[in-house]
């Protein structure tokens, strides 16, 4: 079995399609929506724009599913609490391991 | 997450939890991908038909809640499985400072030498462009400035904020320009020796530096930002490397490999899947100076040394 970076194809392509040499085709600047700050994940009433702004209205079941690992769970149950204040139920998988195993998965 | 069928995926941890959640919601949204390693960056994927994916890193290192990157590891063949595609980058990216400060100094150190991996990479990879280039050059200064404060004091709010934002900023840059040889090298070694991913790609720097700048003088953009001296390519080059050199030094990081405590005969019998696995790693192909598998074994035998590469 192969993986898809051993494409000979692809290995072929990977410097081609980002060279600039063709810069000026196409340019994707591919970012998320970024909240940062000591109140994006608030314990109590926020005033003004929140990332709840951002979830809420995006997932109609109000359903999240939280990944995460040992170390972090007190993390993970400080964004619970933000979710579930926001309307949403939870539930918390705190089952990956160091370097992300594929078998984890 | 098969039974409970959420809508929003949110992945709250560090590399590992980003990188696996979007391996999990993949497989969620696609079930009829089983393979997550024969996943090219061409093919469609057609996510977010069941749930969205939002990203709270806990460290300040990988970058991963803003890039389409997942770097999983093939513990069967004790190797590492990369995968990029522009549907990966998640919908909410959340930079919680707060959520880092509880980190301990030698991990504060291996993220944030991988942030400075990523943004070397990403101002000396021939795809910068001058969308990436700007962000990557930020992020290294805020991490020549904040990672020390960071790394003596994991209480300091500021450089924990400032450092959560040059992880995320080097990101965006790598996430669009690619890295190369830095994380060539970094991934065989984290997965022959199983250290982390950080310290083995930040310890890769200065060899990337020498090896390229037969080829390209894009590092003296960062000596530029840094403001180190260069009246020649050649000198800048020196400078930096004795700057980054000096950085690594201060930050207890070895700057050989022997001085992890891999002795000879354990590097030698490891060195030919250390190659392997370098030059099969698709960082490779981006290098500003192509590079061919005996020069990766020179490379390698160069970093067992700590020798400057001449070659």
């Amino acid at each position: 079995m192969g993986y898809w970076f051993e494409d000979p194809t692809l290995k072929a392509l990977a410097p081609l399609a980002l060279s600039s040499s063709i810069r000026g085709l196409t340019t994707i600047f591919n970012t998320p929506k970024i909240y940062a700050g000591f109140n994006v994940i608030p314990e109590g009433p926020v005033i003004g724009p929140t990332t709840m702004d951002a979830l809420g209205p995006r997932c109609p079941k109000k359903k999240a599913f939280l990944v995460t690992d040992e170390f972090n769970q007190r993390y993970a149950k400080k964004a619970v609490q933000f979710l579930e204040s926001g309307g949403f139920t939870t539930e918390i998988w705190a089952n990956v391991l160091r370097e992300a195993p594929l078998e984890n998965v | 997450m098969k039974y409970f069928e959420p809508d929003l995926i949110m992945a709250v941890g560090g590399g590992s939890v980003m990188d696996l959640s979007k391996g999990a919601w993949i497989l969620y949204e696609r079930p009829d991908l089983t393979d997550l390693g024969m996943i090219s960056p061409l093919d469609k994927l057609n996510l977010r038909q069941k749930a969205m994916l939002v990203a709270v890193p806990t460290t300040a290192g990988t970058g991963s809640e803003s890039t389409g990157a997942a770097v999983f590891h093939d513990t069967a063949v004790q190797r590492k499985i990369p995968i990029s595609h522009d549907e990966l980058v998640p919908d909410v990216a959340v930079l919680s400072p707060q959520f880092t400060i509880s980190m301990p100094p030698e991990l504060t150190v291996g993220a944030g030498l991988d942030v400075l991996a990523h943004a070397m990479d990403a101002v000396t990879t021939p795809s910068a462009n001058e969308f990436t280039e700007p962000l990557a050059l930020k992020a290294i200064e805020m991490v020549t400035q904040w990672l020390p404060r960071a790394y003596k004091n994991g209480n300091d709010r500021e450089a924990r904020f400032r450092m959560i934002i040059a992880a995320n900023i080097a990101g965006i840059a790598f996430g669009m320009s690619g890295c190369h040889l830095t994380h060539s090298f970094g991934h065989a070694l984290g997965a022959v020796y199983e250290m982390h991913h950080g310290l083995c790609v930040g310890f890769f720097i200065p060899y990337s530096f020498q090896f390229c700048q037969r080829v390209t003088d894009n590092h003296l953009a960062i000596c530029k930002a840094l403001e180190i001296a260069a009246p020649t390519a050649k000198e800048g080059l020196n400078n930096l490397v004795a700057e980054v050199r000096g950085f690594l030094k201060a930050l207890n990081v070895p700057l050989a490999l022997k001085d992890f405590g891999i002795s000879k005969k354990d590097f030698e019998n490891k060195l030919p899947r250390l190659v392997e696995y370098s030059y099969g790693d698709i960082s490779c192909y981006l290098s500003p100076r192509p590079i061919t598998a005996g020069q990766c074994e020179m490379v390698m035998k160069y970093a067992y040394e700590g020798q400057d590469i001449d070659f």
